[in-house]
């Protein structure tokens, strides 16, 4: 994961609101709704047009690669009539206040493929992320000329990626298309700002051939296509928790065909920029874009949060040396790696792992997993199951309906197991693994299915995890079995990988959340104030140590002090929802909170950008420190008056 | 409003044809032959019995049933002899004939007899169940209620006779919920006493009884049922030992009467050994109608008005029916009409025999109107109507059937009809996959089966398996699903049998939750958008109630009995144990095979294309609800089976028939008629598709805006049937003609009501489109069209026909009189869009 994060600062003169007394209402943080476009292809410079809130200020743009550089040229302010919701739940109509900031943005062409992210910066502090595009296809915009019924579509070329905006509720956007005979093409609808804080709405994506019909020789008629229209890649991923909307068709007849563009309920306003994405598509698809997204951070998460349990992370070879390396190592003489072993070996008490001689991990010491065991057919039946020893990393496709993939391990009395799986091409909610664990007379002994009550408190609900824990009881032979949840649904696609190995006591999530529970991406300090802020630690494994936490690189004139608090928020300590949990201690850690208290004094410079101030997190076991881990990355502004609007460049 | 408006109202009434000349008989008519019914029998065993009618053919084309008019006797009384009651009886072994005359005419009958020294064993299943069912003990209204009557409860038409037999003879009080008797067990019979029985005491009125006597003493059934407990009160082991009732059948099925005239029935039971035994005065009759038909204890039925009902036969676990039609005067020379396919076959012919005379073939206006709304939802544009009706070729509605079942329209409208039928609602999202499989089915011309096998079957988070989600975002309830998809793809109504033996049909509530058990194992991941439905072996997780959070599964137990109802079908067919992997899967090939699934969804189709169903309400199928034309309904199943569920080929079929095609004016002979399809019904437009028919005739279209956190606006010009979330856009006009909101299963009775009415006096809808600029008069006035044009055109438009000479100068008239010619134009467009004719499909 590239994290060389490099910042630009680009003051103008244009700023002509730099020099005025903050005012209350400037002080609010800056908040950025929308841009327009998206994005942009490698190698390109082109106008980008971003509506927000509390943008009077803005001087520069803090982007999380130094491929982009963009510079502010234009604020614009704007009074808008809006529709406000009220108590009883109507509507009703006010006016507000928005600012549009119109950047020059250039994309380097070393700029990776994926959604960056970009934040405007003023002296009131760092905004909010937006998702900047980046695409390889060629880019256009759309026609400045109405688009909005099937007669004025706009014509594009392929492969290209036009950058639209659905204005206004209702309105439909219509590009036209000529194809060969036999042409196979994808088409996609990315967003990045139809969900956020101001508007909501989901994509909508059709194809027309414009035949007529025996009632209406304008009527276009709709194509039948292969709809992979779904939710994006992990349902709560950060650049998008809509709709996807991703067609796939062969044309058996060449000629001229449109695709429309739209919301599904009809949404619509400044804020739903769109990009229209239609490219070649391969003559042989397997079905398994799911997992391939565009839209996609390309640089990862930029706040670095530990994620231990997400279908779609990566299990590899040195998975075990990652979750070593957030623990303390302690091995017993003579025996360099105890994880490693059969498991009537690794069985033993857990705290016979906790020696005095702890040391930190080295991940070169023989902490590699064994290559991953492919499943080989017929394993749908014990007798047919192949016999692994563990730590054991198997690879299997839920091919056909019905398909059932089953393991032979033993474990021993007392022996602690980890059972991780990953979803490498197809995630849920279409590939649905199911993994369940039944000894010699097929009883159950664990799944990865998590029971819970919750909605309006008397519904059991349930949901699949991709790591869940367990401990046997009894010394054996069990067998892991892999499906899907539904006994119908199978493809080519619906590949796992799944991780059996030996429990590793070691810190989970770090993280500073806000009382809801989100992670902090970055704080406004101002000069003089302080702030609490909520760490909350997860111990996995049985991990029951200390954990040292510490703010690094924080700007001249603020501190970092530790606190004793009255006020804790109950919610950042919950796990799971609500009564009836089932074996919620097998799928989530207990969760510990730490406060630390930011203040900046009143001496403290502002900064002219954010700065990247690191969480780090250090175990402590039986006495013994563990090496420092940064866990979490925070872009700290000190916000004052006499921010200088300059151009500057900041580096880490 | 001015005079225009007043003069439109009234001639844009349904136009109804003058009376037509029909030659009705006017003299007596002739008796041409008689024949005996049946025209020949084989009798097995000792005393089988059939009862024999005569039939006389007269002139006015008439068949009249003269039996009690006859002399009848047999050839050979040493094999048979004629009962009383005009049964002939087996003797002895042999053949010979029963012969009849009637007015100089005469016929016979063949009689064989076998088996002669071989008794029907006594049954009580059959002849103490056949007794109680005769005599009413066992009908809904007494002990065969719900909960019986005064703790003793019977079995409806004695179809569980083991449960009878187990209260009577080991007594007890009924209760519904559980199995247990409710006080002390006491016999109803005295073995010791058997004069003593509460089972004879009660119905001969020894002893006070609320249902008074049903059962006098001396009487052959009192004496049967005295001789069955004298006899120790026992019960067969299966039918009479091995002997089973297979069929009972009345003769006629169906037949024509006169107003006062009579026809007898005969009714015979067919055992399982080919025995048959006469049993019309052992069965208990009823008429659907009295003001058509009264029928006897004897089975006599009389004519009582002109019309058409069908009169129930039930006896012990057994029920039939028989249509009369009751006509005034029989008609002398019946015309010749053309017909087109089987469904004209089935309906002509009934009509024929009827004595009722189909209207003449609908005009093309009236043809192409009906037809684009039937299967388009969407009214023909004029230039299409003038095209249409200025063709000559002869085929032209057969290509327009083609070119409509082929166009985007036809895809619009029945994705919005089956999103009703399948309840397309819930989550936005939700709805966005769940109607989009709807659309997609239809735009595919999925195979019905392959959709019914997709929804009931339905897994993982495609759209068809959100119909298990759309109640609450959990599965529904067990009693309710079953109940759904049996009214929805079977046509019938188990609701009540989740409770109790339905009171009114066959259904049991061993079956109601032998299907349940199908769908036991239904259950769901995730609370958010991505739900996924899946069958979970240990099933759904169960409210725990109050307090509690112990985790416990759904099962499928019987609410009396409480024991686990393994998956079971209809037919008491439990399912294997290996074949129990995918539960609904299973379920969906047996439903999706079984007789029940063509006929439901034939049925609905013809209701859709007629405004009545074959059986009425469409989805309602049971005993004392019979099909008017039942040879119809298993003809159109049969073809749409064999056509491989094909949507469009039963659609086509049905509209192409001549049947579908008749016009809505009734003729003088027809006019009462409501049940034989022998003129067109004027049927209400659905709220959708006459909101979109007032747009399209305005030239205004309709603005839909979201409501809530999700607030948006459907695009400018979308139609009201092709609302995705119709939930979402709240609209008075729908609301008031009363879109369904598909919390249930979906059934528009289309009934007028007064907040309708005031809507087209106040309503936006009816008023502010009429003149709105761009609408279709502010376009017309714009480019100088004359009132001429201006009429012709909201003709056309609105109602497909030209003017009539008559309307068009009357109202041409009546517009240059008003002092604003474009308020004129305005009054009269309302008053099309508010007249009956405007509003209903005919």
């Amino acid at each position: 994961m590239r994290l060389s994060l490099r910042a630009f600062l680009v003051g103008s003169l244009i700023l002509a609101a730099s020099g005025n007394p903050v005012s209350a209402k400037e002080k609010a943080d800056p908040q950025v709704n929308s841009l327009f476009p998206l994005g942009g292809q490698p190698g390109t410079s082109f106008e980008v047009r971003i509506r927000g809130e509390n943008l009077g200020g803005v001087h520069g743009v803090w982007f999380d690669c130094d491929a982009l550089e963009a510079e502010v040229r234009k604020i614009e302010k704007t009074v808008e009539e809006v529709d406000v919701v009220q108590q009883a739940g109507t509507t009703a109509k006010d006016t507000k206040e928005f600012h549009h900031v119109v950047l020059r943005l250039h994309v380097d062409h070393r700029a990776a493929v994926g959604a960056h992210t970009l934040r405007l910066v003023s002296r009131q502090g760092l905004s909010n992320p937006l998702s900047l595009l980046v695409n390889p296809e060629p880019q256009i915009h759309e026609s400045e000329q109405s688009i909005n019924s099937p007669s004025s579509a706009q014509p594009i070329e392929f492969p290209v990626v036009v950058n639209g905006r659905l204005g206004r509720p209702g309105e439909l956007d219509y590009y036209a298309f000529e194809v060969a005979e036999g042409e196979h093409l994808r088409f996609e609808v990315l967003t990045s700002t139809f969900v956020n804080a101001t508007v909501a709405g989901d994509p909508q994506l059709i194809l027309y051939e414009p035949t007529g019909s025996w009632f209406d020789p304008q009527r276009i008629k709709r194509l039948e296509v292969r709809d992979e229209t779904g939710p994006g890649p992990g349902t709560h991923q950060w650049v998008t928790s809509h709709f996807l909307p991703r067609l796939i068709r062969r044309f058996d007849r060449k000629g001229r065909y449109l695709a429309e563009v739209g919301t599904l309920e009809g949404q619509g306003g400044p804020d739903y920029s769109y990009q229209l994405r239609v490219v070649p598509a391969p003559a042989r698809d397997s079905g398994a874009s799911h997992r391939r997204f565009p839209g996609e951070p390309a640089h990862g998460s930029s706040a670095l949060v530990w994620q231990e349990r997400d279908f779609s992370r990566r299990i590899d070879r040195d998975h075990l040396s990652r979750l070593w390396s957030r623990s303390i190592r302690v091995p017993e003489a003579g025996q360099e790696d105890k994880t490693a072993m059969g498991a009537e070996d690794a069985a033993r008490p857990e705290k016979s792992n906790r020696s005095p001689l702890a040391e930190t991990i080295d991940p070169s010491k023989n902490l590699r997993l064994p290559s991953p065991t492919r499943e080989e057919e017929p394993n749908d039946r014990a007798s047919r199951a192949a016999e692994l020893s563990l730590p054991m990393t198997v690879e299997g496709t839920i091919q056909h309906p019905g398909d059932v993939d089953i393991f032979r391990f033993k474990a021993g009395s007392g022996q602690a197991l980890a059972f991780e799986i990953e979803t490498p091409e197809t995630v849920p909610p279409f590939f649905n693994p199911h993994l369940m664990v039944v000894d010699g007379t097929g009883t159950e002994l664990v799944s990865n299915v998590y029971r819970e009550v919750a909605g309006v408190g008397d519904d059991w609900i349930k949901s699949i995890k991709a790591k869940t824990v367990y401990t046997f009881e009894q010394k054996g032979e069990y067998f892991l079995q892999i499906r899907d949840l539904t006994t119908r649904r199978a493809a080519p696609h619906f590949r796992y990988r799944v991780l059996v190995r030996p429990q590793v006591p070691h810190l989970g999530e770090v993280a500073v959340k806000t009382g809801r529970g989100e992670v902090v991406d970055h704080i406004n300090l101002r000069s003089g104030e302080t702030r609490k802020l909520s760490v909350v630690t997860e111990p996995e494994e049985g991990f029951d140590g200390e954990i040292a936490l510490t703010l690094e690189n924080l700007p001249a004139g603020v501190q970092a002090l530790a606190a004793a608090t009255t006020t804790v928020n109950p919610r950042l300590l919950e796990t799971g929802n609500g009564r009836g949990a089932m074996h919620k201690e097998r799928f989530f850690p207990p969760r510990h909170l730490a406060t630390i208290v930011l203040v900046a004094g009143r001496d403290a410079p502002p900064t002219p950008m954010p700065q990247r101030v690191r969480l780090t997190a250090r175990p402590i076991v039986d006495g013994k420190i563990g090496k420092a881990l940064a866990v979490q990355e925070i872009l700290l502004m000190i916000c004052g008056p006499e921010t200088e609007p300059a151009r500057v460049a900041a580096r880490n | 409003m001015g005079a225009v408006v007043t003069v439109l109202i009234l001639s844009l009434g349904h136009r109804e044809a003058g009376s037509e000349d029909v030659r009705l008989n006017s003299g007596e008519p002739e008796l041409l032959s008689i024949r005996l019914e049946p025209e020949a029998v084989e009798l097995q065993g000792a005393g089988a019995t059939r009862r024999f009618l005569v039939l006389g053919a007269f002139s006015d084309g008439l068949q009249r049933e003269v039996t009690s008019a006859s002399r009848l006797w047999i050839a050979d009384p040493s094999i048979a002899r004629l009962g009383a009651l005009g049964q002939v009886v087996s003797v002895s072994s042999g053949r010979t004939e029963l012969r009849a005359e009637f007015g100089g005419r005469a016929a016979q009958a063949g009689i064989l007899t076998s088996g002669a020294e071989r008794r029907r064993p006594f049954s009580f299943s059959w002849d103490i169940g056949g007794i109680l069912t005769k005599r009413g003990c066992n009908g809904s209204n007494c002990h065969g209620g719900v909960k019986g009557r005064g703790g003793f409860r019977l079995s409806s038409d004695a179809t569980h006779p083991a449960e009878d037999y187990q209260w009577i003879v080991r007594g007890g009080g009924y209760q519904v919920l559980t199995a247990e008797a409710l006080g002390p067990r006491q016999s109803r019979i005295d073995l010791d006493r058997p004069e003593e029985s509460l089972l004879l005491q009660k119905p001969s009125f020894k002893v006070a009884h609320g249902g008074g006597e049903r059962l006098a003493v001396g009487t052959a059934d009192y004496e049967a049922v005295l001789n069955w407990v004298s006899r120790g009160a026992g019960f067969e082991g299966n039918g009479q030992g091995g002997l089973e009732v297979e069929r009972v059948e009345v003769f006629p099925s169906e037949a024509v009467i006169e107003e006062k005239g009579t026809h007898r029935l005969a009714v015979t039971a067919y055992f399982s050994d080919g025995r048959q035994e006469d049993i019309t005065g052992q069965v208990r009759y009823e008429s659907l109608n009295e003001e058509v038909v009264r029928v006897g204890e004897e089975g006599l039925v009389e004519g009582v008005g002109k019309g058409e009902a069908a009169v129930m036969i039930r006896t012990a676990g057994r029920a039939a029916e028989a249509r009369f039609g009751v006509i005034g005067k029989a008609i002398e020379e019946y015309p010749e009409v053309p017909r087109r396919n089987f469904i004209d076959e089935e309906v002509f012919g009934k009509l024929r025999r009827f004595h009722l005379i189909p209207s003449e073939l609908s005009e093309d206006g009236e043809f192409i109107r009906r037809v684009c709304l039937d299967l388009t939802g969407t009214l023909p544009p004029p230039e299409r109507v003038r095209e249409f009706l200025d063709s000559r070729e002869e085929d032209k509605r057969e290509k327009l059937i083609d070119a409509l079942l082929e166009s985007p329209e036809y895809v619009d409208y029945w994705t919005f009809r089956f999103a009703d039928l399948f309840r397309v609602k819930g989550h936005y999202r939700w709805v966005h996959v769940y109607w989009e499989w709807v659309r997609k089915s239809l735009a595919g011309n999925k195979s019905y089966d392959q959709m019914a096998r997709e929804s009931i079957a339905a897994q993982g988070y495609d759209g068809p398996s959100r119909i298990y989600l759309i109640d609450n975002n959990k599965p529904p309830a067990l009693e309710r699903v079953v109940a759904e998809q049996f009214r929805v793809f079977m046509g019938r109504r188990m609701d009540c049998a989740q409770c109790h033996n339905h009171p009114y049909d066959r259904w049991t509530q061993d079956q109601f939750w032998g299907l349940a058990a199908f769908y036991r194992r239904v259950t769901n991941t995730d609370w958010a958008f991505d739900n996924v439905v899946f069958d979970d072996p240990d099933g759904h997780e169960v409210n725990f109630g109050e307090g509690g959070s112990t985790l416990s599964f759904r099962e499928n137990r019987h609410p009396r009995t409480r024991q686990l109802v393994p998956p079971t079908f209809l037919d008491g067919r439990v399912l294997p144990g290996r074949d129990r992997r995918d539960l609904r899967r299973e379920l969906a090939t047996w439903m999706t095979t079984h007789p029940y699934f063509a006929q439901a969804m034939v049925n609905r189709m013809w209701g859709h294309f007629f405004g009545r169903g074959i059986v009425e309400p469409v989805d309602d199928f049971r005993l004392g609800n019979p099909p008017t034309h039942p040879n119809l309904l298993n003809r159109l199943a049969r073809d749409f089976q064999e056509h491989g569920y094909d949507l469009k080929h039963l659609m086509r079929r049905i509209v192409s028939s001549r049947t579908y095609q008749l016009g809505s004016r009734p003729n003088a002979n027809n006019r009462g008629d409501r049940l034989n399809y022998s003129h067109a019904y004027p049927r209400p437009l659905e709220a959708e598709v006459l909101l979109d028919a007032i747009s399209t005739v305005t030239g205004v279209p309709e603005l839909y805006k979201a409501e809530g956190m999700l607030s948006g606006t459907a695009p400018p010009g979308t139609r009201a049937i092709n609302l995705k979330f119709p939930a979402s856009y709240a609209n008075r006009f729908l609301e008031v003609f009363e879109r369904p909101k598909r919390d249930v299963v979906v059934a528009r009775d289309g009934k007028v009501n007064l907040m309708q009415a005031l809507h087209m006096t106040v309503s936006p809808t009816y008023n502010e489109k009429l003149g709105k600029k761009g609408g279709r008069i502010d376009r017309m006035l714009q480019r100088g069209a004359s009132n001429r044009e201006i009429v012709e055109e909201l003709y056309l438009a609105a109602l497909s026909r030209f003017p009539s000479e008559e309307e068009q100068a009357g109202l041409e008239s009546l517009i240059q009189e008003q002092p604003s010619r474009r308020e004129a134009l305005e009054d009269l467009l309302w008053a099309v869009i508010c007249s009956r004719e405007f509003a209903s499909n005919h």
